[in-house]
């Protein structure tokens, strides 16, 4: 098979090569929203630079990579792909030629970004593939490796009786309470959603993007049906809020917080039970509570979640994470100017 | 540019641009009038007294009108003009917020440019306007975009404007929290012989958005202005905060420990990102202090800094840690100082996140493939001072013997090293998606294997490992949040309390003795935890000190016993002898955290006494509020610190088993090794041996307790804890046997590739071509490369497996405890 990359320049995600990169995107298990055009638009307001690599087989487009670089990089930056690259992975010969070509062509544009090395992050299960011998293991990973999937093919019903019965217990509870969620895409309520996002990442120690990026995100994203915010509300306060991301047939609980306050109103119950039905609802087959750990391990990154997110059932699932090609002349460039500046 | 409004149930609003906070219009007045009222009434004093008393007025950014509306105030403003090159801004101020800036945008005064400040600048000064009045009022830069008009061409050209009777007012940063990036553009002002006179004040809204406890202004002008021209300045009305000119030369102290950071903060040229640096590493000093007045002398004696003028390479801070190491430090320790300066580059990153990103350096060497780099810049010899190409040759010569130990390579010493490592952490850090990342790797290989940071507890879960005390910095004690069912911790993180039931008279004295639990009061105590010692440890209001043990109980510490308690119903299950370790081991970090408490009560008091001197102080009930909860907290640990009773005064021997070979599962309470019974330590000092069965005197089960047993202790402390603890061991064991088999599949795989390559290479000989990974190289490489990953897998397979062994013995011994008590 005669392959070959092309760059893809400014391609709109409802017509041409920019719909059929869309629909290969969708139909790749191993990618997501995040190697969408949409998500590639509301990544340079953020002030990221694209190169969009598109992988084709004689005229045919296969698979390719969205790859995100810093706008200024000083030493050095990295070419990254999250949910990327595209590719047959399961036609390892194929894949393996296609990377290599993307790997080619992004070199060929490195200078331009800065990039020392690439990065890419595509959503395998393990064992990692022998095609990615030559790649290391990144040293952080964007996406969360291990998470949990939940089968949105089933019915409402048997979802709920694949839940711990606690689980399910709290969920009813909730609605007993007079919990009510809403569902919005209005940006006005991302004040609203990031005070309750800001308290759970005060409260559990992890790290909150700045504002605008929750209103930018929303705002690229909410028009075209990939994202909206569900807020848990309970006598006229908002006890928790979710923001969700559904994408061809993945649903992802990207980002969420529930108040410190009214713990006994189980908000956070209700908040996942409404985004599970909103993503079945949207026609998704598999929701993703992003960030899992099955083992239960009390010390692991994601022990304090993970405690609430196994009630619900599903299935863990670990990938294979982020891995990262450095292209020695270019390092070694960076390396000479950094000594440069010392003299 | 993105615009956040948000809109508040009391009609207030917030907004916010690129996620910073711009304004909220419960505090903006005063933003709003200090940084317009003091430059208006200087002017127009030098006016008069030139007889010319009409102003125009320029003011850069301030596209939200409310800058305007302080000097639309007053009438000898003849010409605003405002430029602002956003047209959201500007549309938005002359609707929405037209309530709040006094419809500024509709007065036949102003005159509204849409376009970059810099250009309009630029043309006015080629047409020789002249402007008495500037006003600077741009958001805080974020980018280099927004630090060109910091720069000394930026304040050039502002002068090149400016009258000579003319005054300039412009909005900084906070000279507390980020006091370089304050002084740099005062430096900047200076170089631009705008002679500023720095100023500051408090804005709560900017406090409590995290930019500091004060926030700082300059007010310069062409011509030096004098102290006195602050004596009796006339403000335009109305006005609701700025009261007096007594009150603004307060304005003008500060400590002098940050008015000295002025020589080391250079004026900045255009491409220059040292202002951007400074902005993003704050360093919080302290902003009570004010034995240092910007009025006290004519011209600032402290000499100008020299100019820093070009993007660098590498990062300041790195730079000059890298450049200023003695030759006698080690490269080690080098290195290490460099990690701990490694600069926030972005401007919604903080210091700390990156030191975490960072907080293993040699998982940044892991990936590379160090070979290949190593001889990529040994073809750059020529570029390369002569010491660092003799240890780049040393460096290969050592890859070539042994794959490469990525923590061993940063240990050996060589600069080369440690530039490469701090070249690909700064590709890291510099993409802005990194420090949020999902999930981090520890020890991860480049063989495909995964370590998953699994952990082995050993100790006991009480012992208190902290960071020495430090000044609160979250809000857990505001009044908003303080006591309101929440548990607020020493840094100031509140968490969702847990409510404790307990009786008064069954601990605290003798009493326990006769303790008889059909004899109890109608209805327990119930309190609420409110300070969090530790993640297991609560304070309750009154003092107590509860550690949690399980869902259903919790200990009690008090001076003569330890109670275990039935959380629901609030009745001892047993008393246990006081471990006398354990009191040593929690007075000791109430102590440490009494003093930290207590320097923050300090803090938040001289800072009060600051603000309310400063007479800016419309919020202060809230901070005096909060003041007063944090007082109550230290009256909190100080009832602990007595409940405990006498304390040892050094620390004692950790406790001996009471049974040799048995692991202690908490405070008093014990397995033996084979884990056929728990060993209790009654608060009569006498051992019970206790299984399903019974409890006795004697390990041999021979002398039977004449006490009921106590199966609440069984059912509702032993097999929750047991259960829990036994799961936990599951899981990490789990976690790393699941990581020994991804490394032994990784093996398998790898073998199998290496006896392919090895025929080949017998076959076709060592050049012939072969696939390895993505990547077609000779077989030859492609063996040493496999030998190499064979070598790291292994030696991965070592490491699990070590770990798997030395998973503490008393697991099996709680895990048959377990199933005896169950």
């Amino acid at each position: 098979m005669q392959l070959s990359v092309q760059q893809l320049d400014d391609l709109r995600p409802d017509a041409g090569l920019g719909w059929r990169w869309e629909q290969l995107v969708q139909a790749a298990p191993a990618s997501g929203l995040m190697q969408s055009l949409h998500w590639a638009a509301f990544k340079r307001t953020r002030g990221l630079r694209v190169l969009h690599l598109g992988l084709f087989a004689a005229d045919e487009l296969i698979g390719g990579a969205l790859l995100y670089a810093p706008a200024t990089a000083q030493p050095a930056s990295l070419l990254i792909a999250p949910e990327g690259p595209v590719l047959p992975w399961e036609q390892p010969e194929i894949a393996r030629a296609g990377l290599r070509l993307l790997r080619s062509a992004a070199l060929e544009r490195a200078s331009k970004y800065a990039a020392v090395g690439m990065r890419i992050e595509p959503l395998l299960p393990t064992p990692r593939p022998p095609l990615l011998r030559d790649w290391g293991r990144a040293p952080v990973d964007l996406l969360a490796r291990e998470t949990l999937l939940l089968d949105l093919t089933q019915s409402e019903a048997e979802l709920l009786a694949a839940m711990r019965p606690k689980c399910r217990y709290n969920i009813r509870l909730a609605e007993r309470h007079g919990v009510h969620v809403r569902s919005s895409t209005a940006e006005h309520d991302i004040p609203l959603f990031y005070a309750l996002l800001d308290e759970a990442g005060e409260r559990d120690d992890f790290y909150v993007e700045p504002i605008d990026h929750f209103s930018d995100l929303l705002r690229m994203l909410a028009p075209h049906g990939l994202a909206r915010l569900l807020i848990a509300e309970y006598a006229g306060a908002a006890l928790g809020a979710l923001l969700l991301t559904t994408y061809g047939q993945r649903a992802v609980y990207l980002y969420g917080g529930t108040a410190t306050s009214e713990r006994n109103k189980m908000a956070g119950y209700a908040l996942q039970w409404a985004a599970i039905t909103s993503a079945k609802a949207a026609g998704c087959a598999s929701y993703d509570f992003y960030g899992y750990d099955a083992s239960g391990n009390p010390q692991h990154q994601y022990a304090n979640f993970s405690r609430f997110k196994r009630g619900f059932g599903g299935t863990p699932r670990t990938f294979i994470g982020a891995h990262d090609f450095y292209w020695p002349d270019r390092l070694a460039d960076a390396v000479v100017r950094a000594v440069h500046a010392l003299r | 540019m993105t615009i956040v409004l948000d809109e508040r149930a009391d009609s207030s609003i917030a907004v916010y641009i690129d996620g910073d906070l711009q304004f909220d219009s419960r505090d903006e007045g005063l933003y709003h009038e200090l940084l317009a009222l003091p430059a208006l009434a200087l002017a127009t004093a030098r006016r008069s007294a030139r007889g010319k008393p009409k102003l125009r007025a320029l003011i850069c950014g301030g596209g939200d009108g409310l800058a305007a509306r302080e000097l639309l105030k007053s009438a000898v403003i003849s010409h605003v003009d405002l430029v602002d090159y956003d047209a959201q801004i500007i549309a938005l101020a002359r609707d929405d917020w037209a309530a709040i800036n006094g419809h500024a945008l509709s007065d036949a005064r102003l005159h509204v440019h849409v376009e970059d400040a810099f250009q309009f600048v630029d043309r006015a000064a080629r047409l020789h306007r002249a402007y008495d009045l500037i006003i600077c009022d741009f958001t805080v830069p974020r980018d280099s975009a927004g630090a060109r008009l910091h720069t000394i061409e930026w304040y050039g050209q502002l002068r090149a404007i400016l009258a000579d009777t003319g005054v300039l007012a412009v909005n900084a940063a906070s000279p507390s929290q980020t006091p370089l990036a304050y002084w740099s553009i005062y430096n900047s002002l200076r170089a631009a012989e705008l002679h500023p006179r720095p100023y500051r004040f408090v804005l709560p809204s900017f406090t409590n958005a995290g930019y500091g406890d004060d926030w700082g202004f300059f007010i310069g002008a062409a011509r030096h202005l004098r102290p006195r021209e602050f004596s009796e300045l006339r403000f335009a009305e109305p006005r609701q905060f700025l009261h007096s000119a007594d009150q603004l030369r307060r304005c003008f102290c500060f400590p002098s420990a940050i008015a000295k950071l002025r020589d080391s903060a250079p004026p900045t040229s255009m491409g220059s990102l040292w202002l951007l640096q400074a902005l993003f590493n704050p360093t919080w000093e302290d902003a009570s202090a004010v034995d240092w007045s910007a009025l006290d002398w004519s011209h600032d004696p402290a000499e100008l800094p020299a100019t820093d003028s070009a993007a660098p390479v590498l990062p300041y801070a790195v730079r000059a840690t890298l450049q200023q190491a003695e030759p006698t430090v080690s490269e080690t320790e080098v290195f290490e100082q460099v990690i701990e300066v490694m600069p926030a580059l972005r401007a919604d990153q903080t210091r700390s996140m990156i030191r975490e990103f960072i907080d293993n350096p040699a998982r940044f060497l892991n990936t590379l493939d160090l070979r290949a780099i190593v001889d990529a810049l040994l073809r750059r010899a020529a570029e390369l001072p002569q010491r660092l190409v003799g240890e780049l040759r040393l460096l290969r010569a050592n890859l070539r013997r042994t794959w490469s130990n990525p923590h061993s390579l940063l240990q050996r010493g060589l600069r080369i090293v440690s530039i490469i490592a701090i070249v690909v952490i700064l590709s890291n850090i510099i993409h802005p998606d990194a420090a949020y990342g999902k999930g981090s790797v520890d020890g991860g290989t480049t063989s495909g294997a995964y370590q998953s940071g699994s952990f082995a507890r050993t100790s006991s879960p009480y012992d208190v490992v902290a960071p020495p005390p430090s000044t609160v910095s979250g809000p857990g004690f505001a009044p908003s949040r303080y006591g309101r069912g929440v548990v607020v911790d020493e840094v100031g993180s509140y968490y969702p309390t847990r409510r404790y039931r307990y009786y008064r008279s069954y601990y605290g004295g003798s009493s326990y003795r006769s303790y008889s639990r059909p004899a109890r009061p109608d209805d327990p105590n119930e309190g609420e935890a409110l300070y969090r010692l530790t993640p297991e440890t609560d304070l309750l209001a009154n003092g107590e000190i509860v550690i949690a043990l399980t869902d259903q109980s919790y200990l009690l510490l008090a001076d003569q016993v330890t109670s275990v308690v039935d959380i629901n119903t609030g009745l001892p299950i047993i008393f246990l002898q006081r471990d006398p370790a354990l009191i040593w081991r929690t007075h000791q970090e109430l102590n440490r955290q009494r003093t930290g408490l207590r320097d923050s009560v300090k803090g938040k008091q001289d800072w009060i006494d600051w603000i309310s001197w400063m007479g800016f102080a419309p919020w202060r009930d809230d901070d005096e509020r909060e003041l007063a909860n944090m007082q109550n907290t230290v009256d909190v640990v100080n009832k602990a610190i007595a409940s405990l009773g006498s304390v040892p005064a050094q620390q004692p021997p950790v406790a001996e088993p009471p049974l040799s070979g048995s692991y202690q599962l908490f405070t008093g309470v014990w397995v033996t090794g084979d884990g056929s019974m728990a060993i209790i330590q009654r608060a009569d000092a006498q051992p019970a041996y206790l299984d399903r069965n019974g409890w006795w005197l004697d390990p041999g089960r021979t002398a039977p307790i004449s006490d009921p047993y106590p199966d609440d202790l069984r059912k509702l402390v032993l097999v929750p804890f047991l259960t829990k603890l036994v799961n936990e061991y599951d899981a990490v064991k789990k976690s790393i046997e699941s990581d020994l088999a991804s490394a032994r599949q990784d093996m398998t795989s790898l073998q199998k590739d290496l006896a392919e390559y090895t025929q080949i290479q017998k076959t076709y000989g060592p050049s012939d071509t072969v696939e390895y990974g993505s990547s077609e190289i000779s077989v030859s490489q492609a063996l040493q490369l496999t030998n190499a990953d064979i070598g790291r897998t292994d030696q991965l397979i070592s490491v699990l497996q070590q770990r798997v062994d030395q998973l503490p013995k008393q697991h099996e011994a709680a895990q048959k405890l377990l199933a005896v008590l169950r």
